[in-house]
C-alpha cells in the first residue's frame, strides 16, 4: 500500500503568540518500495514530515493514509503499532544506544514488544546482517568502543529489528566519512531488494541522495517546492538552485554543457553515467568500455 | 609551534595502537586540515594537543612546554584551545554570556576585566544580540559559535577543532567556517582543523592525513587535492570535480590539473566539442 498525504497542515504552538507554521497544504503519494529523498533548509518542515508520517505528531489538518488506515485518526493508546510499521531512525541515533553490547542493544526493542528469545535472535541476526555488522564480529563488543559509523550502524539495526515496512532516516550519513555512507546506501539497497522496503531519507546534501534515491523532494517553508525523479537533476538545477540547495557537480556541468548546444541526454543519476554521456558526444568513447 | 615526537597511544599495554609513532610539528599562526577515516585516530589526535590524552609513548610540546607535566598543563591550556563536534557537551551554564565567562573566572580574573574579554569574543562570534540568552533556545550553530567564544575568550595561540560542523546545519556552518578563518588571517591564531569535508580546509597551508594511527601525508593542499587515489586510501571522499575528472578520464577525456571549477571545465569541455 502506498502512504497517501492529503492536505496536510502541521502549525506548531498553535492559537499561542509563538504559533509556527511548518507544514502547509501538503499533498503527495509515495509509492510502495520507493526510496525518497527530501532536503530543505533547517526550518523547512522535513523533520516535522518525518514526524507526521510515524505518529509522533498529529498533523492540524488533513489526512497521512498507511497503509489504508488514516493515521491521525488512530487513537493514542495504539499509535504504538504505527511506529512499528513505519520506523524512525533519529538524527544521530547512536547517541540513545544504552545497553552494554551490541546483542542486547538490538534485542532491546523486539524484547519490548514481548517477542520470544529464539524470534529475537532471529530480527538481531537480520538486522546486524542488514547494516553490514558480521554477528560474530560484533554482538558481543560494547558499543562505545565502536567507530562512528559503526555505531551509527548499530543505531539503525535498532529500529529494523522492529521489522518495520516503511524506514524514515533523519540525516542517516551526517558525520560520517565516505566509507561509512556506502555501508548504510548498501544497507538501505538490500532492505529495499528483499523485503521491497518504502525509505524516506532526509538529508542536506543532495550528493549524499543521489547514489541511494530514485526520487527527490525539495520542502522550503512548509511546502513541496520539488517533486522530481533523481535522473531529472540536471534539468532542474535553476529550480534547485534557486531553492538554496547546492546541484552535484556533474549534473551541473550536464546542464552547461547543454546550454552551450550540446546535443546530450542529461537524464542520468552517477558521475559515471554522466562522464560517459558527455565522452559519447565529443566522440571519445573507447570501445572497451563501450560495450561494458 | 606544536611538536609531536615520535607519539604513540594505546588504551592498555600490548593493545592495539591507536597511534603508532606520529611526529609533526605546526607553527604559529599556521592553518593545518587534518583528515582520516572514522578510527583512524584522528580524534585521539585531537586530544593530544591540550593534553586531555598524554601520549604512552613519545611526547606532545607547546611553545616548548611538556604535555606530560602536570605544571605545564595549565599554561598549554591557556594556549590550545579545543572545540568538539557538538556543542551541547561543551556548555555549562544557562545564560550565554555566563558561559563564556566560565574560562576566564576559573582563572581568577578581575570581574570587569572578564565583561569586556566576554563582550569581545561574543562580537567576534557575532552573537552579541544573544548574549543574555539561555543556549537551550539557540540552533546547533549559534550554540557552536558560543562555545567557540567560550575558548576565544581564554585568548589561545591554538585553536584545535574536532569536526567542528559536523553536527551544525548547513546555513551555520557556512557562516562558523567563514568565521573560523577570519579568526585565523585576522588574529593569526593557529588552527588545526579536523574533518571530513575536503572543501572545508581546501586553503590549509598543510593537510595532515591520518591512516591507521600513522602520518599518511603532510602537505600542501595544491600537491593533494587532485590526487583521487591518496584520499580513496584514506576513506575520505575527494572533491567532486576530483572524482567527476576521473571518471572523464576513464572515457578518455583527459585534464590538466587547473581545471579546477565547474566554469573551467566546462569550458574546458566546450573547447573539444
Amino acid at each position: 500500500m502506498p502512504i497517501k498525504i492529503k492536505g496536510v497542515t502541521h502549525i506548531y504552538k498553535k492559537g499561542t503568540p509563538f504559533e509556527k507554521k511548518a507544514l502547509e497544504d501538503i499533498f503527495l503519494n509515495i509509492e510502495n518500495g520507493e526510496i525518497l529523498g527530501i532536503m530543505g533548509k533547517s526550518g523547512s518542515g522535513k523533520s516535522t514530515f518525518l514526524q507526521l508520517l510515524n505518529g509522533l505528531l498529529r498533523p492540524c489538518r488533513g489526512k497521512i493514509i498507511v497503509d489504508d488506515y488514516d493515521i491521525t485518526m488512530i487513537p493514542a493508546d495504539e499509535i504504538a503499532a504505527v511506529r512499528r510499521e513505519v520506523g524512525l531512525v533519529f538524527q544521530f541515533p547512536e547517541e540513545q544506544i544504552f545497553e552494554t553490547d551490541v546483542y542486547k542493544e538490538i534485542a532491546f526493542g523486539p524484547k519490548n514488544l514481548g517477542i520470544d528469545e529464539k524470534k529475537t535472535f532471529e530480527r538481531v541476526k537480520t538486522a546486524m546482517k542488514l547494516t553490514g555488522l558480521e554477528y560474530v564480529k560484533f554482538k558481543d563488543r560494547r558499543p562505545n568502543e565502536l567507530s562512528g559509523g559503526e555505531k551509527r550502524r548499530v543505531g539503525i539495526a535498532d529500529i529494523l529489528a522492529l521489522n518495520p515496512r516503511y524506514l524514515l532516516l533523519d540525516e542517516p550519513f551526517a558525520a560520517l566519512d565516505y566509507e561509512g555512507r556506502r555501508k548504510i546506501y548498501q544497507s538501505i539497497k538490500e532492505l529495499n531488494q528483499t523485503r521491497g522496503t518504502t525509505t524516506i531519507i532526509v538529508s542536506h546534501n543532495l550528493e549524499y541522495l543521489v547514489p541511494v534515491c530514485n526520487r527527490l523532494l525539495i520542502l522550503a517553508d512548509g511546502r513541496v517546492k520539488l517533486d522530481i525523479k533523481i535522473d531529472e537533476i540536471a534539468l532542474y538545477i535553476k529550480e534547485i538552485k534557486n531553492l538554496g540547495v547546492s546541484p552535484p557537480l556533474h549534473h551541473e556541468v550536464l546542464y552547461y554543457l547543454k546550454e552551450k548546444g550540446f546535443n546530450i541526454n542529461v537524464k542520468v543519476r552517477t558521475r559515471e553515467e554522466a562522464a560517459r554521456e558527455i565522452a559519447k558526444y565529443l566522440g571519445t568513447l573507447k570501445d572497451e568500455v563501450k560495450s561494458g | 609551534m606544536i611538536e609531536f615526537v615520535n607519539v604513540h597511544y594505546y588504551y592498555k599495554e600490548n593493545s592495539s595502537l591507536i597511534l603508532n609513532n606520529i611526529s609533526f610539528t605546526i607553527n604559529k599562526g599556521e592553518f593545518i586540515g587534518i583528515v582520516g577515516r572514522n578510527g583512524s585516530g584522528k580524534s585521539t589526535l585531537a586530544r593530544m594537543f591540550n593534553g586531555i590524552l598524554i601520549p604512552s609513548k613519545g611526547k606532545v610540546l607547546v611553545d616548548g612546554l611538556d604535555t606530560r607535566k602536570a605544571e605545564d598543563l595549565i599554561k598549554i591550556r591557556r594556549k590550545v584551545g579545543l572545540l568538539l563536534p557538538n556543542p551541547d557537551n561543551q556548555i555549562v551554564s544557562s545564560v550565554v554570556e555566563e558561559d563564556v565567562a566560565f574560562g576566564l573566572e576559573n582563572l581568577g580574573i578581575k570581574p570587569e576585566e572578564i565583561r569586556l574579554q566576554v563582550d569581545e569574543a561574543l562580537k567576534l562570534v557575532e552573537m552579541e544580540e544573544f548574549k543574555k540568552h539561555p543556549p537551550y533556545l539557540l540552533s546547533g550553530g549559534q550554540k557552536q559559535r558560543v562555545a567557540l567564544a567560550g575558548i576565544l575568550a581564554l585568548k589561545p595561540d591554538y585553536l584545535v577543532l574536532d569536526e567542528p560542523t559536523s553536527m551544525i546545519e548547513p546555513e551555520g556552518r557556512k557562516l562558523i567556517t567563514g568565521l573560523l578563518k577570519q579568526i585565523n588571517s585576522e588574529l593569526g591564531v593557529a588552527l588545526i582543523w579536523i574533518t571530513h569535508d575536503l572543501e572545508e580546509i581546501i586553503e590549509a597551508d598543510r593537510i595532515l592525513v591520518v591512516a591507521n594511527g600513522k602520518v599518511k601525508e603532510y602537505k600542501k593542499p595544491k600537491e593533494l587535492l587532485g590526487k583521487a587515489d591518496i584520499w580513496k586510501e584514506a576513506g575520505i571522499e575527494p572533491l567532486a570535480i576530483t572524482q567527476f575528472m576521473q571518471n572523464l578520464k576513464q572515457y578518455g577525456i583527459d585534464f590538466k590539473p587547473e581545471e579546477f571549477t565547474v566554469q573551467e571545465m566546462v569550458d574546458f569541455l566546450c573547447r573539444l566539442k
